[in-house]
């Protein structure tokens, strides 16, 4: 204790004034018993602790904050129960730096990102209600998140376009043009895909003209070393055989018709109709009937070539 | 006999139309033609080249129809083409020039032209500008001073209506790119509104 001499002996230091009044209550000892001796006599060593005093004094009065809300909660869900099975790794495991984390989020300002999120529907549900909890306490991060909600529905609120008018016309009729351009086209492709490549196909290719050539050219060979033969002579000789036998091929089917009754039948049929004018219009109601419907079918089919449309690959 | 569209899902329309069924065509083309139209129109600001991709988004889509996956949604396919085909217009757009005079003792028309300055100019001519009055309101001045990559994104998610995974499927690009887009895309957007 280091002090200046008085009358009564040393004056007390500001560590054995501190001490003299944290003992107050606490601590009785031979020194604080020294100490009090000497200040009952010294005034200059009273005046310096009625100042510590109002020191003392002031700090005592200073204000007590409350914690966030929920703090109880938090710091309860933070700690092990007895029950629960401690590990050394759990006091750092992920889980709870992430719960840590969490809760830190919880008491800080949303960030940009997370209002937009939370105003676009997009933020996950356990974000979105840390998102909520800190929402309700803050009116600052409440107006952010009504601006970002207020800038979604003016979006939102946008009106679509109609393309200008025929445009669906147009487009059908574009598509079909370049449909019918396609078909051509792969007509060409497909028969440009005959045309051989290699030298393979080259024999191939020469190999199955050649040799219907060759023959006929054998036969002409060998005909024409025959003295007999003529050219006009053989021309004459093919034409009659030709000749007879479509003939005989005619005589043939006449004469099956004409044994089958067929031909008796399909005459009675005719008289018949001819006989009564009422099936007679019905015969030609139906005949016009079926010609229209054929041409309603070939109208569509060549008007619109969809069946081509089904191999168009861009 | 004519069958009433209006009620079958767009998976069986496609299926009908790779058929060869001309109304199954017809009816996709009146659900999409509005919603494509306007999605290019906003992205390439001009009624006729909208029109224009717009019609061979359509026909593009009509002749690989065989190749659908019914997976996915048919909107998100018909947009995916669409957007191809207009960031692909984008890309090769030749820009206006603004042509500033030649030299100042370039006296010669041939002089003047050889030393004149050209600036490229990504503003809207006038009769762009007449043309497309109708995206003239502050917001929609706001989107189309987006960066393309934002400004589709946002028409996607907040005009067609389309999830963060469709978005990412028609554009072709992660799920975080598409968060990150939108998020700095409403930001500008925010930003220039609050200067206006």
């Amino acid at each position: 204790m280091n002090s200046d001499r008085s009358s009564h002996g040393r004056h007390l230091d500001d560590d054995a004034i501190q001490s003299l009044l944290d003992a107050v209550e606490r601590r009785v000892d031979a020194e604080t018993e020294s100490a009090r001796r000497h200040l009952a006599d010294c005034r200059v060593c009273q005046a310096r602790v009625d100042a510590w005093q109002e020191v003392f004094g002031e700090l005592g009065q200073l204000r007590r904050f409350a914690p966030p809300g929920r703090f109880a909660e938090r710091v309860l869900s933070g700690i092990e129960l007895p029950g629960e099975a401690a590990s050394p790794s759990r006091a750092w495991s992920w889980g709870r730096l992430r719960r840590w984390l969490s809760r830190t989020a919880a008491d800080a300002h949303l960030s940009g990102r997370r209002l937009q999120d939370l105003a676009d529907g997009a933020l996950a549900r356990k974000r979105a209600t840390l998102a909520r909890a800190h929402l309700a306490t803050c009116t600052d991060c409440e107006d952010r998140l009504a601006g970002w909600r207020r800038l979604i529905a003016t979006l939102e609120a946008l009106p679509s376009f109609a393309p200008p008018a025929g445009f669906a016309e147009r487009v059908m009729a574009r598509w079909r043009e370049m449909a019918e351009e396609t078909t051509g086209r792969s007509r060409a492709a497909r028969a440009w895909r005959l045309w051989p490549r290699s030298p393979r196909g080259w024999v191939l290719a020469g190999t199955l003209t050649g040799m219907p050539v060759a023959a006929f050219a054998a036969a002409a060979a060998f005909l024409s070393t025959v003295p007999q033969l003529t050219t006009g002579g053989l021309v004459t000789y093919l034409w009659w055989q030709a000749r007879d036998a479509l003939s005989a091929l005619g005589s043939s089917v006449l004469a099956a018709v004409m044994q089958s009754g067929a031909a008796f039948r399909a005459y009675s049929l005719a008289d018949y109709l001819i006989a009564s004018p009422a099936t007679a219009v019905a015969a030609a109601a139906g005949f016009t009937a079926l010609m229209f419907s054929s041409i309603w079918v070939l109208h569509r089919n060549i008007g619109f070539p969809r069946f081509a449309l089904r191999h168009v690959h861009s | 006999m004519s069958l009433n569209y209006q009620s079958v899902e767009d998976a069986e329309l496609v299926t009908l139309a790779a058929e060869g069924r001309e109304s199954a065509y017809r009816e996709l083309l009146s659900r999409y033609e509005r919603p494509v139209f306007s999605l290019i129109y906003r992205m390439v600001r001009n009624r006729t080249v909208a029109e224009d991709l717009a019609q061979e988004a359509f026909i593009r889509t009509f002749n690989a129809i065989d190749t659908y996956n019914p997976q996915y949604k048919f909107s998100s396919w018909i947009f995916k083409i669409a957007n191809n085909l207009t960031i692909d217009h984008l890309r090769k757009r030749r820009v206006p020039t603004v042509s500033m005079h030649g030299a100042p003792d370039a006296v010669t028309p041939e002089a003047q032209a050889r030393t004149s300055l050209v600036v490229q100019s990504h503003a809207e001519s006038p009769e762009e500008y007449v043309q497309n009055r109708e995206l003239a309101g502050q917001i929609e001045a706001a989107i189309g001073e987006l960066r393309e990559e934002y400004r589709v994104v946002v028409l996607l998610r907040h005009i067609e209506g389309h999830t963060y995974d469709e978005i990412a499927r028609i554009l072709d690009i992660p799920l975080g790119t598409v968060k990150t887009y939108l998020h700095r895309a409403r930001a500008e957007l925010k930003l220039r509104l609050a200067e206006a």
